[in-house]
């Protein structure tokens, strides 16, 4: 168990022909001033769009890539330049990388093999990890490797990274290529897990539900850099800038630029009265999430619906369309009747408001106090 | 798609089919007629072989040029005039061709499957690259500009000059190694073959790196996961390889004349060629040229050698290729089996 | 113009795989139908067979009434849009989303010109027109295969799990664009997917496949509200439905569900259908949706509809959490979602939920059948 720390990480791109990366960002770093600091035993996700560099920065905890410069600590003891071999750390991969050639219990015996353990302790390590993986992951691992379905790979895979008894586990995107069934099923078993073994765990995806399950604390990068980390609530509810604010949250947030006079909001034409909030008059983006919206209010601003989109498990259904050109979503009841214009009032005291033109967040709702 | 496995049945389709097929099927015909033709000539006797039209089916067939050639072999051979023209037993040419080959083999199947690795895996970017390219533009140079450079090198290596140049300040020579006319004047330059280079490395670019990332993580060292990871997996790759540098070394034929001289040293292939040429070359020029051919020939006649005799040597020369060509793929398949076919 | 398959079947020649085993459907003019399914259920095979990239082994597939079996694709006028989207990379996105016109010919270039700018600002790419595609993120790719298949004029439109391989975040909008394609062109439509909540949010009508057969064929509500079976009832719907093991007892004139952690009352209306099932094994699903704390239930909350268990997790969610529970007796897991957030000092506590017994599922256990709405019903 581990507590980890990273210091003002900087890690260039390696110009290679495949990289995935748009020509512009090859220009910036692929991590840029990455402080972090994970306690010992808790889980970590990291999330956020493709190329942003989550997992480049999985890669340099891991010693997989070694930064340009700064600091990686583990229990303040400076690992920066250790290969991966010497960091008794374990790691699952989003294609399992399972060694093909083995069968699934020779994957979990190279470990083994290789720092010349015993006999005895490999066996016995694997006994224990088949029990806690459940039933029937003795005939899995019997078998090649090759022959298992997606799901029982990344069982192995999993395996392979916990019966090492590891400082840190590492996940990079381990369920992003399951079916969307096998993955709900599946997080449930890493979660339960996780909490069972208590081991300090890095967890990163780029589906914002998987991160909120998994991870006491949130990170959300974009590009490189660390934009806020937090709890859901805090994310949710006090994002630091208007990118946390659209990435977190089904359906996305709707912005929509608007002007303040007082006390009377105006979008598009349409003037609202709105509650006292202490910002200067002047034009803003308000930002208004799904739930935040009344229905049927005269007084609110018009919106012309494109699809009404019904979800049973939800008992709601959500209303999407525009409002003066911007894309809406509006929370509604499971029967809502098919229109082809509503109109709706924010809730003010559950909207946000950003700068015009930086995206910097200067009003948001508080997390709400249930009890 | 030439063939859709939908609307096969359109008549249009169905005559391009066959007209594929029977193109095939002559291209087949004509390509295994010589191996059909060299074989039922060494049943034949050597005067059948002058016939003409040429027999389709030896008329009576025998096994004297086979037992010919084992008794050569034996080295209880018969007349002076065979060991004039053979001077050593087949076998000791047989054994020189194995050397060589299987020499060089062992050398430059690990050589050349370790750079492609280094270069897929453990080199990355700009460097990568450079080394790449500059390997792959070794295949570029033909072989006749290489070829007398190359000879000088085996004489005085490692300089591929014609006279060892002198120590700076000194009356000394440097020191210098004679290759030549040794099996290391063919193993040494075959050491890395940059078509198998090629290869290897378009094969190890296709293993994903989080393979050998989760392997780094388990602990191995760079070399125990090339051993117990990469290798296992790259069978297929060695397989195809191997057959193909050995076909070429077992039948390679200039560099070998160019670098032996000694007859004890020169492999299968040169010995038969030599065989061939007293026995059979073509235009004379003049009237003392043809007399002096027919001369060889009739020499060769009287000690028994004639076509059967050297298609049995063709055959020989054939048959290990063809063997190692089973064996290699054995391998092969055994190795797209594991992989599972994806 | 109206799709039909009767009675498709495709075994592939190595003989052991039967992908598609005797599966039917139309599709009527400008449905959006969605095949959905766990991978390996036939449904990529189905899409293939209907756009003629593999050969069908027996069975008919009717374009109106064309059979086209042994139609090749040209013949067929379909439109593909790929999960890898299938972007020609040496081409500009510009002759991308040209070269199916290009390739049919008979179009004039100004027209060729006009119709792939309109499908391009429709999709929002026109400003990436003269791009190659390694210089677009998978958001814009995507979009490309989209205005190429817009930009035909095909009476059927095929989709291969187009958002899979998006981000999270940018499958909402890839979602608007497909439905707007859709609108514009007003065909058949079939769509696949792994994933329930995308073909919920798409499909007029979801067919739910498993191992080659189709399982059940209805709208979404249908197939939420009356499955016809336990695989569909599990297979919509996420968190999936919750299934326990029970025995149906009489007592009275009413039928319990009977198992270590539970005792519930049925509604009376289901008593005819049951009958025949008292004192046989059977399933009972109930919906995480369809557990609520006590004091917030719409419905009354007595100990016949309650179960009893402690609360293992807890995860947020927009609108409230799913909370994971272990029964008290029975050792029994199960998830429930609420519209409130639960504070974490309710972990490891035991708490009785309310179960809504009139959308409760019942299946035959062996059979896997649904007793309250049997196919056919």
């Amino acid at each position: 168990m581990a507590k980890v720390e990273l210091k003002n990480i900087v890690r260039n791109y390696q110009a290679q022909l495949e990289d995935t990366a748009l020509i512009e960002d090859k220009n910036r770093p692929a991590l840029s001033n990455i402080n972090l600091t994970i306690a010992e035993g808790e889980i970590v996700s990291v999330v956020g769009p493709s190329g942003c560099g989550k997992s480049t920065l999985l890669k340099v905890i891991a010693g997989l890539e070694f930064p340009d410069s700064g600091q990686v600590l583990y229990n303040d003891f400076d690992v920066t330049h250790v290969e991966p071999q010497k960091r008794g750390i374990g790691m699952v991969f989003q294609d399992y990388a399972l060694y093909p050639t083995m069968k699934g219990q020779g994957n979990l015996h190279y470990y083994f093999e290789v720092h010349q353990r015993t006999q005895e302790e490999m066996d016995q390590r694997t006994r224990e990890v088949a029990q806690i993986m459940g039933v029937g992951f003795d005939q899995l691992i019997g078998q090649n490797t090759t022959a298992l379905s997606g799901g029982e790979q990344q069982r192995v895979a999993i395996a392979r990274c916990i019966v090492r008894d590891p400082l840190i586990f590492l996940m990079d995107e381990p369920i992003s290529n399951l079916d969307a069934k096998l993955r709900e099923r599946t997080r449930i078993e890493i979660k339960r897990m996780l909490r069972k073994f208590k081991v300090t765990t890095l967890y990163v995806t780029h589906d914002q539900q998987e991160a909120i399950f998994m991870g006491d604390r949130i990170v959300v990068m974009r590009k490189g850099n660390i934009e806020q980390v937090g709890t859901f609530d805090e994310l949710y509810y006090t994002p630091v800038n208007l990118f946390v604010a659209t990435f977190i949250g089904s359906p996305p947030m709707s912005i929509l630029p608007v002007s303040k006079q007082g006390n009377t909001l105006k979008i598009g034409d349409t003037s609202l009265e709105m509650l006292p909030i202490s910002l200067e008059d002047g034009a803003y983006r308000l930002g208004v999430r799904s739930e935040g919206w009344e229905l049927n209010n005269p007084q609110g601003v018009m919106m012309a619906v494109r699809h009404i989109e019904r979800i049973p498990t939800e008992q709601a259904s959500f209303i999407h369309g525009t409002v003066g050109g911007e894309s809406v979503s509006v929370l509604a009841p499971l029967d809502q009747a098919q229109v082809s214009e509503i109109r709706v009032m924010p809730k003010w005291d559950q909207v946000y408001f950003f700068d015009a033109s930086s995206e910097a967040a200067l009003h948001t709702p508080s997390v709400p106090e249930l009890f | 798609m030439l063939f859709p496995k939908v609307g096969r049945k359109e008549p249009r389709l169905r005559f391009a089919w066959y007209t594929v097929v029977a193109i095939l099927l002559v291209g087949i015909f004509l390509h295994l007629l010589p191996f059909y033709f060299m074989i039922t000539t060494s049943f034949k006797s050597a005067a059948e072989t002058f016939a003409i039209p040429p027999t389709i089916w030896p008329e009576n067939p025998n096994t004297s040029a086979w037992e010919f050639i084992f008794n050569v072999t034996t080295a209880n051979s018969t007349s002076a005039q065979v060991r004039d023209i053979m001077p050593q037993p087949i076998g000791i040419y047989a054994r020189n061709s194995v050397i060589m080959v299987f020499g060089a083999l062992a050398i430059s199947l690990p050589v050349t499957a370790f750079a492609a690795y280094a270069n897929s895996k453990l080199q990355s970017g700009r460097s990568a690259r450079w080394f790449f390219l500059f390997f792959i533009g070794t295949l570029m140079l033909p072989g006749a500009v290489t070829l007398i450079p190359s000879f000088l090198l085996t004489r005085n290596f490692p300089f591929p000059l014609p006279q060892t140049p002198m120590i700076p300040g000194t009356e000394n020579p440097f020191p210098t190694v004679r290759i030549w006319d040794t099996p290391w004047a063919v193993i040494i330059p075959a050491a890395f073959n940059a078509f198998n280079f090629l290869l290897f490395k378009g094969f190890f670019d296709t293993i994903p790196n989080s393979i050998i990332q989760a392997a780094r993580v388990d602990g191995g060292s760079e070399f125990n996961i090339f051993r117990r990871i990469v290798f296992p997996m790259s069978i297929p790759v060695f397989a195809v390889a191997t057959w193909f540098q050995f076909s070429a070394l077992w039948d390679s034929f200039l560099w070998p004349l160019v670098v032996f001289q000694s007859s004890d040293q020169i492999p299968m292939s040169v010995a038969v060629y030599n065989l061939i040429n007293r026995f059979a070359s073509a235009g004379a020029t003049n009237s003392q040229q043809a007399m002096m051919q027919s001369q060889a020939m009739t020499e060769l006649l009287d000690a028994g050698i004639g076509w059967p005799v050297l298609m049995v040597l063709g055959i020989l020369q054939t048959i290990p290729i063809f063997l190692m060509f089973l064996v290699c793929r054995e391998y092969l398949l055994k190795g797209v089996r594991l992989r599972g076919l994806r | 113009m109206e799709i039909q398959v009767r009675n498709l079947v495709k075994t592939f020649s190595s003989g052991d795989k039967t992908a598609v085993n005797g599966v039917s459907f139309d599709v009527h003019d400008g449905e959006f139908l969605v095949l959905v399914g766990p991978s390996g259920c036939g449904k990529t095979t189905t899409l293939r067979l209907l756009v003629g990239l593999e050969d069908v082994t027996s069975g008919e597939i009717r374009f109106g009434d064309r059979v086209v079996n042994e139609v090749r694709p040209k013949g067929r006028n379909v439109a593909m849009v790929f999960q890898d989207y299938a972007v020609f990379p040496h081409l500009t996105v510009f002759e991308n989303i040209a070269y199916g016109l290009k390739s049919r010919g008979g179009m004039s270039r100004e027209e060729i010109r006009t119709r792939v700018k309109k499908a391009a600002e429709m999709f929002r790419i026109d400003p990436l027109l003269k791009r190659k595609p390694r210089q677009l993120s998978g958001g814009e790719r995507q979009r490309v295969a989209l205005s190429r298949a817009m930009v035909r004029d095909a009476d059927v439109y095929l989709f291969d799990e187009p958002l899979s391989n998006l981000d999270a975040q940018l499958r909402y909008d890839a979602r608007e664009d497909i439905l707007a394609l859709h609108h514009e062109k007003r065909k058949p439509t079939v769509y696949v997917t792994h994933d329930q909540s995308e073909a919920m949010a798409l499909g007029d009508r979801i067919a739910v496949m498993r191992d080659g057969k189709i399982k059940q064929i209805g709208t979404g509500t249908e197939l939420y509200s009356r499955p016809a079976n336990l695989f569909v009832a599990f297979f919509i719907g996420a968190p999936s439905i919750n299934l326990f093991d029970v025995t149906l007892e009489r007592d009275g004139s009413d039928i319990y569900a009977k198992n270590d952690a539970l005792r519930a009352l049925l509604p009376a209306e289901f008593t005819p259908k049951l009958e025949a099932y008292l004192n046989k094994p059977v399933k009972m699903g109930v919906r995480p949706e369809d557990m609520h704390v006590p004091k917030m239930a719409p419905f009354e909350v007595t100990e016949d509809n309650t179960i009893h268990a402690t609360l293992n997790e807890i995860e947020p969610t927009a609108t409230g959490c799913a909370a994971y529970l272990t029964t008290l007796e029975g050792d029994l897991d199960f998830v429930a979602t609420f519209k409130l957030r639960l504070g974490s000092n309710y972990l490891g506590r035991e708490i009785p939920l309310g179960m809504n017994m009139q959308q409760v599922q019942l299946f035959d256990a062996a059979t896997e059948d649904s007793l309250l709405y049997p196919a056919g019903s």
